[in-house]
């Protein structure tokens, strides 16, 4: 592809996984070839249909065409339809021919005229693809502008003004988001992810983008995500084939005395000709974690209380307290009998990913980025203020940290006595309600009695509408 | 689940976009890149000259930094080229001898053996020492290296590398249960095998959370202290290498657990003893690894028939377990 416009400067590349100098080169050139197949470059995207993203602006079918009036039933929902939308026939005799041209659209009809007179007409029910991949390359186009500085061209966390950053940017490649409402086991829901790119992150440097427009924010979650599953991809292949081609590996192997040098890369050729092999690998890496995103977008992944919020009250705020000082909680191990952030794990050694013990004592999250528990007197949630927010991070833990899901410890029998009785999660509630009194605590917590600045009041008004009420006192 | 061969009737849409400056749009058709096109291929070892360093000349990594220049762009010593061929040696595959006079369907049984001075593990918690569940120290934590007298080595993962493509017996079993016990993660080393409800208990007086860190997918929970009933989860992606488990709350809790998409995988006993029973027929690739020697054999071949029963001791450096 040549830059059309000259001396824009450099095109944008997507940067390698850090892993991925450890292969081989002649591995190195098959992880690039598979990533530019199935997803391009950052100025020649491939926009590939495996993937469970809306990547157009709108799908559908032939319902009417001759001349320049063409009626087509879309799969809703889609996004907005302009005059200079392109329509790529999909399917039928006109397939593979050229494109047409949308000069004026009725959104209530589905009808469009276009540019010019079809030389041919196509059948009714034949496939169309409005937009053509126009989601991601809007995407693109915003999250150069607005994120990229942080997040890096690949999603990576790296760009260019990360290194002056703590906490850091989030490194999408592992497909692991922190702050969402679904269940420990699940992936963020495309909800979570457009709450916090409209919020930001309170006490980090992610901004807030409230000015998005609804196509614009769908546009950039959709990137996101696809940034997120190249860079899986990314390295869930250079994570297979390290295992046998990474210089260490060959080194080992012809060590042990039966391989050379010429069998080894041999061996690797025909895996990448066999399509039960390196083929095949790749697509059960895309199947697991395409099933995976779909499988978070679907309501019983949410995070759903079984009872309404306990309204807060002083008995609440108590139970609350007793529960987060329980030794078989632990949640003051981490931070702090008095919330504080302090707790003791934050001073133990603790082991990284290969089990070596890290440098620093403390906590680390999945990246290895050493984590501070939140000081719960600050009052600033990253993951949100909502109750459901904060009713979702102790239910289903902060994923890809040490803090983890509380549901199989906090949900029980509503009459302990009565194995018969039904479940109840007010034992959360009653945490919650506890969090939001802290910042108004004068006291410790787990010391004295307790004085707190009208804590019903202003936890019960920290709701979804008027939360800035809280943060401010 | 994707079929597999949808692959092959995706379309790929090619959209081209020019950054860095005002966003233009191409004014054409949208490139369509049919299937076929994207099967990526790479020539025969014999059709290129140097097979180390030109693997197909359609591919050239866009980082290449000689690019330009055709005769550079060799990015491997030639020294290694040289070692290969002088290590190279006739082709007797790296295998084991078979015992004759066995009947049954093939086996593959060993041993895993410490070579050299074992070093002298301490135990992780000593009995009494001070932490903050004092309850942990009742008992000491012992190392998780497990040595026998006569220098069988536990805990090593010795697991078939790929489940072959059909004929893997469906898992029907039990339930298996990890317990917390003694602040010790009761087994260290387990195989377990995909969708095979996996019981996570809590005998302590404390609290436990178990977190779950493997390449495919990752689950952190805690449970609930003295938990009979235990929370179950399923792990429903194999992995290539077991994967790491954790408890947060007390640091030198760990444990190893490898999900597996067939039967043919064992963990070595506390004398270095391990058994894989049932062998299909064919020639299969086996990964030897242990948590401080890492890998013991990358792939190490099996030719299994029936009446075949494969024997096979691996030694492994001591020096490597000390670090
Ligand atoms: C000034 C730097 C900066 C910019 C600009 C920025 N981010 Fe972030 N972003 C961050 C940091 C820092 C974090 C991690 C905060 C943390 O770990 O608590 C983050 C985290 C995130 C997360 C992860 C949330 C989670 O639950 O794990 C997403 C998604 C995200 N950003 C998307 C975006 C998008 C989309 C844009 C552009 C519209 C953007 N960011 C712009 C700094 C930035
Ligand atoms: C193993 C350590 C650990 C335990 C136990 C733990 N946490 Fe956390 N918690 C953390 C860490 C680390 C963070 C910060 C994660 C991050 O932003 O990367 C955190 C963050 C939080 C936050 C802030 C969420 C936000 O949106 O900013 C709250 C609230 C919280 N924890 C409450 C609790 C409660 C209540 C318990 C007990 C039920 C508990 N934690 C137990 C480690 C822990």
């Amino acid at each position: 592809m040549i830059c059309l416009i000259s001396g824009c400067g450099g095109q944008p590349e997507f940067s390698h996984s850090e892993k991925f100098q450890t292969l081989k080169p002649y591995a190195q050139i098959y992880v690039d070839q598979v990533l530019d197949n199935y997803f391009g470059s950052p100025s020649d995207m491939v926009a590939w249909d495996k993937l469970p993203l809306e990547l157009h602006y709108g799908q559908g079918t032939v319902v009417e065409a001759s001349g320049r009036m063409l009626t087509v039933e879309l799969q809703a929902p889609h996004a907005e339809i302009t005059a200079g939308t392109e329509v790529l026939w999909d399917s039928g005799i006109l397939n593979d021919k050229d494109s047409a041209w949308i000069l004026e659209w009725d959104e209530a009809k589905h009808q469009a005229k276009l540019e010019s007179p079809l030389a041919t007409n196509p059948e009714v029910g034949d496939a169309v693809i409005l937009g053509p991949g126009q989601i991601l390359a809007t995407g693109r186009m915003l999250y150069a502008e607005h994120c990229q500085h942080c997040h890096g061209v690949a999603g990576d966390g790296n760009g260019p003004t990360a290194p002056y950053l703590n906490p850091r940017p989030r490194d999408y490649r592992k497909g692991i988001f922190k702050f969402t409402t679904t269940q420990s086991s699940k992936r963020a829901s495309r909800e979570d992810l457009s709450r916090i790119v409209e919020d930001g992150i309170p006490g980090t440097y992610m901004p807030s983008f409230k000015l998005l427009t609804e196509d614009e924010m769908t546009s950039i979650i959709e990137y996101v995500m696809w940034l997120s599953m190249r860079g899986e991809l990314e390295n869930q292949l250079i994570g297979l084939l390290a295992d046998s081609y990474s210089v260490e590996a060959v080194e080992d192997r012809i060590a042990g005395g039966d391989e050379t040098s010429d069998t080894i890369h041999q061996e690797f050729i025909d895996a990448v000709n066999d399509p039960d092999s390196f083929p095949f690998e790749v697509d059960t890496i895309v199947s697991r974690f395409t099933s995976e995103w779909v499988s978070s977008q679907e309501p019983d992944a949410e995070v759903q209380p079984l009872t309404p919020r306990t309204p807060s009250s002083d008995e609440s705020i108590a139970k609350g307290r007793e529960l987060y000082l329980k030794p078989s909680l632990k949640c003051a191990q981490c931070h702090g009998e008095a919330g504080l952030g302090d707790g003791s794990q934050t001073f133990a050694v603790s082991k990284d990913a290969a089990g070596q013990d890290n440098l620093t004592p403390g906590l680390y999250d999945t990246w290895g980025n050493l984590v501070k528990p939140r000081n719960l007197h600050s009052g600033i949630y990253r993951g949100g203020r909502r109750p459901i927010d904060l009713y979702s991070r102790i239910y289903a833990g902060i994923k890809g940290t040490p803090m983890p899901a509380f549901s199989s410890t906090l949900l029980r029998k509503s009459n302990p006595e009565d194995s018969g009785s039904e479940m109840t999660d007010e034992d959360i509630w009653h945490l919650v309600n506890y969090i939001y009194s802290i910042p108004f605590e004068d006291v410790k917590a787990g010391q004295g009695g307790s004085s707190i600045a009208n804590p019903v009041k202003d936890a019960n008004t920290a709701s979804e509408e008027d939360s800035e009420e809280v943060a401010v006192n | 689940m994707f079929a597999r061969f949808q692959l092959q009737f995706v379309l790929l849409l090619t959209v081209a976009i020019f950054s860095g400056c005002t966003p233009q749009f191409r004014r054409e058709k949208t490139e369509v890149k049919s299937a076929s096109d994207v099967v990526i291929h790479f020539d025969d070892l014999s059709s290129s000259n140097n097979s180390e360093e030109t693997p197909d000349e359609a591919a050239t990594p866009a980082t290449t930094p000689t690019a330009g220049n055709e005769s550079t762009t060799a990015t491997t010593p030639k020294k290694e080229m040289v070692a290969a061929t002088t290590t190279s040696k006739p082709d007797v595959a790296k295998q084991a001898p078979t015992t004759t006079g066995y009947t049954g369907p093939a086996k593959f049984v060993g041993r895993v053996v410490v070579k050299g001075d074992v070093p002298l593990f301490s135990a992780l918690l000593a009995k009494g020492a001070a932490t903050k569940d004092m309850f942990c120290s009742e008992m000491a934590v012992p190392n998780e290296t497990v040595i026998s007298k006569d220098g069988g080595l536990g805990n090593v993962f010795v697991y078939m590398k790929k489940a072959p493509r059909k004929g893997v017996p469906e898992y029907s079993g039990e339930p298996f249960v990890v317990n917390q016990k003694g602040c010790i993660f009761i087994p260290h080393a387990q195989i377990v095998r995909v969708g095979q409800p996996f019981i996570l208990k809590n005998s302590d007086p404390v609290a436990h959370n178990v977190r779950y860190n493997g390449f495919a997918s990752q689950f952190n929970d805690t449970v609930v202290s003295g938990s009979t009933d235990g929370l179950t989860k399923v792990i429903e992606f194999p992995e290539r290498l077991p994967a790491g488990m954790v408890c947060d709350f007390h640091n030198w809790m760990s444990a190893y657990v490898l999900p597996v998409d067939h039967p043919w995988a064992a963990v070595t006993d506390a004398d270095g003893n391990f058994e894989i029973t049932n062998l299909p027929e064919g020639k299969w690739d086996f990964v030897i690894w242990h948590e401080k020697a890492l890998y013991i054999e990358r792939s190490f071949k099996v030719t299994a028939a029936p009446n075949t029963l494969i024997e096979k001791v691996f030694e492994v450096n001591a020096s490597k377990l000390s670090q």
